[in-house]
């Protein structure tokens, strides 16, 4: 299974990059799973706040993934 | 002639450019309407008690088109008559310039106003939008305290 991990903000510029893609990870995989793989591959992680958007909408831990998904780490919003 | 992959997309509600409160006005304009009114976000100087230089937006673009659009669609639908119109701005914004606009036709204004207030309030904890302070010694995101950067130079 693979998925796109999209990067904004204060994430970004700590990554370093704008996109983690992941590849060949095994099914299935709930989005806390993913997050605690994400936190242990990029410690710094842990200690910022973010919720995740899978295909653009907030998602629940326990939701389960799908191959192809568009998962985005998003920090604190501050439109407006 | 090449166009930058950005330059294609077409965003309903995000914008790199001045806002044109004019044209989104223009928008719900409506002689069914006897009230219009209008919410700007300007950039301020001061954050916290520290001097800003400028602000800069970054969004999803994708989804936070798509979270105005449901935000636009709940007001119009909650008030009856109400025709909503909002634009925000990506990229840097200097201070003194909106930053984002909602515009509210209603045939009166209490729901002009009612529904312009909840719609800048929503945005603001829905839309995937991130503002950047650049101060005289660094920048950082608001609300991720540890995100400030030091200026490279200073």
């Amino acid at each position: 299974m693979n998925l796109r991990v999209l990067l904004f903000a204060g994430i970004a510029e700590r990554a370093g990059t704008r996109e983690w893609p992941l590849l060949d990870l095994e099914a299935p995989l709930t989005v806390g799973a993913l997050v605690q793989r994400l936190e242990r591959d990029h410690p710094f992680l842990r200690s910022v706040p973010y919720v995740v958007a899978r295909n653009q909408a907030v998602v629940r831990a326990d939701e389960v993934l799908s191959d192809g998904d568009e998962v985005a780490l998003l920090p604190p919003l501050s439109g407006g | 002639m090449t166009v930058a992959p950005d330059a294609r997309k077409q965003w309903h509600h995000l914008t790199r450019a001045p806002i044109d409160v004019g044209a989104l006005t223009a928008q719900v304009a409506d002689v069914e309407a006897g009230a219009i009114c209008t919410f700007l976000g300007t950039a301020r100087r001061h954050s916290e008690g520290k001097e800003v230089n400028l602000l800069r937006y970054e969004a999803y673009p994708e989804m936070a088109d798509r979270v105005i659009a449901e935000i636009v669609a709940a007001a119009q639908a909650r008030f009856a008559g109400a025709k909503v119109a909002v634009m925000h701005r990506l990229g840097d914004c200097p201070l003194g310039e909106a930053s984002v606009a909602v515009v509210v036709a209603a045939p009166h204004r209490g729901e002009a106003f009612a529904a312009c207030r909840e719609v800048i309030d929503t945005l603001k904890t829905k839309a995937p939008i991130w503002k950047q302070e650049e101060f005289r010694d660094g920048t950082a995101w608001v609300g991720d305290p540890g995100s400030f950067q030091p200026r490279r130079d200073a």
